[in-house]
């Protein structure tokens, strides 16, 4: 083995971290990274995540170095996540080596879709929504246009870094203010069909992610992870239904 | 409305849906057509469990997300993906906003109305156990299959 003990490991955590980074679900980090350090020739490897830090250790004949890196910002990504799994598998078919996985790693760059493209195709899905949820094609079109809106929004403030929780409450604020103007000023819906509009335009901000890593996590044992993950889906819907309650505030005073 | 129409609607419009946060969840551009399949047969297993089988809400949508998740299974080790890439976009259209949002209103509706509130309470309690229980039913489809299949193999 030509490289130090601890180059190997600061490679291994900075793979494990984009991994955690891009919304991986515990197990698949831990897994996937040890099999990176069985395909580098390491037979000893632990990986400890924790919703903050991450710490990787590698042993070695007489030698043991173990490095923790803090985790911040923990984004949805699931090209990244395609693109990790599958340098793990090119290491261990012998397509590449550790400085292949080291330049891989600085390269990786958050793959995100184009805007308006995403905007649309949102618009399409809050669309579908209304009328899954058993309204008329009315209020399907007026949840077409709040989810555009909302998402284009919702976009502009996550490009902006802004706190992902004031962004989901603002965010929710967007979707019925939207809503209701149009059903004010533009087209009058019927009451069930307004009820309907309302509830699509803020179907878009449901933390689905968080909330199925977070129960995945506990099924397998990763606990900690787990309830950290659900948490964080109940505090982002909380914010949503904030959001929600300010807007339908400032149409009806009866609200609040 | 015939109740086939009614289902082929269901089966595409039900691909928006798990397309669109697919997208948000920047699902590589392959793999949108196995996200929209796997959205579609979501919904509509839920619907027909729902209308043919007299199952109720709950028990459809956990059987339903069985079905994604046994689907996906089978799909996903050959292309050599994870499969959270498909599996939580494709549960996303039988998301239950319905009664999530009804359980918000009555909870504004419990606030305004002090003197008589307990129709409202009772319906807050309804709405919120069906919600809840649906997410986990969600969840818990999603999560419980593997767990027979992964025992001892690694998950790409």
């Amino acid at each position: 083995m030509d490289h130090s003990l601890k180059y190997v490991t600061k490679v291994l955590l900075d793979y494990a971290t984009k991994l955690t980074v891009c919304s991986a679900e515990t197990r698949l980090i831990i897994q996937t990274t040890e099999r990176l350090a069985h395909a580098f020739g390491y037979k000893n490897a632990e990986v400890i995540v924790s919703p903050t830090h991450i710490v990787v250790s590698v042993t070695a004949d007489d030698e043991m170095c173990s490095l923790q890196k803090r985790v911040d910002g923990i984004g949805i990504n699931m090209h990244n996540l395609y693109e990790l799994t599958s340098l793990c598998l090119q290491v261990e078919h012998g397509k590449t080596d550790i400085l292949g996985v080291e330049k891989a790693l600085k390269e990786l760059k958050a793959y995100h879709y184009p805007p308006i493209v995403m905007c649309i195709m949102i618009g399409l899905a809050t669309f579908s929504f209304a009328y899954l949820n058993g309204g008329s094609f009315e209020a399907a079109f007026v949840g077409l246009f709040a989810g555009a809106i909302t998402m284009a929004i919702r976009l502009f403030m996550q490009h902006k870094h802004l706190f992902i929780f004031f962004v989901f409450a603002m965010s929710g604020l967007v979707a019925t203010v939207v809503t209701m103007l149009i059903h004010l000023y533009i087209y009058q819906l019927k009451q069930a069909d307004l009820q309907v509009a309302l509830t699509v335009s803020v179907l878009l901000l449901v933390p689905g992610f968080p909330f199925i890593n977070g129960i995945l996590d506990v099924f397998k044992g990763y606990n900690s992870m787990g309830v950290g993950r659900l948490f964080t889906a109940i505090i982002l819907l909380s914010c949503v239904c904030v959001g929600i309650i300010m807007g339908l505030a400032l149409f009806n005073r009866e609200v609040w | 409305m015939d109740y086939g129409i009614r289902l082929v609607l269901d089966f595409i419009l039900s691909a928006f849906p798990a397309v669109g946060f697919a997208m948000l969840f920047a699902v590589p551009m392959r793999f949108l057509p196995y996200v929209a399949l796997g959205g579609s047969i979501a919904h509509l297993s839920r619907t027909i469990f729902m209308d043919c089988f007299g199952l109720g809400i709950v028990v459809s949508t956990f059987f339903a997300s069985c079905i994604i998740s046994l689907i996906f299974i089978y799909i996903a080790p050959k292309l050599k993906v994870p499969r959270p890439v498909f599996t939580v976009a494709s549960v996303i259209p039988i998301i239950p906003g319905k009664y999530a949002y009804s359980t918000l209103l009555q909870i504004i509706y419990i606030h305004n109305n002090v003197d008589n509130h307990s129709v409202y309470i009772q319906q807050f309690f309804q709405d919120g156990m069906i919600t809840t229980a649906v997410m986990l039913a969600m969840g818990l489809g999603i999560a419980l299959p593997p767990l027979f299949f992964y025992r001892n193999r690694p998950v790409v």
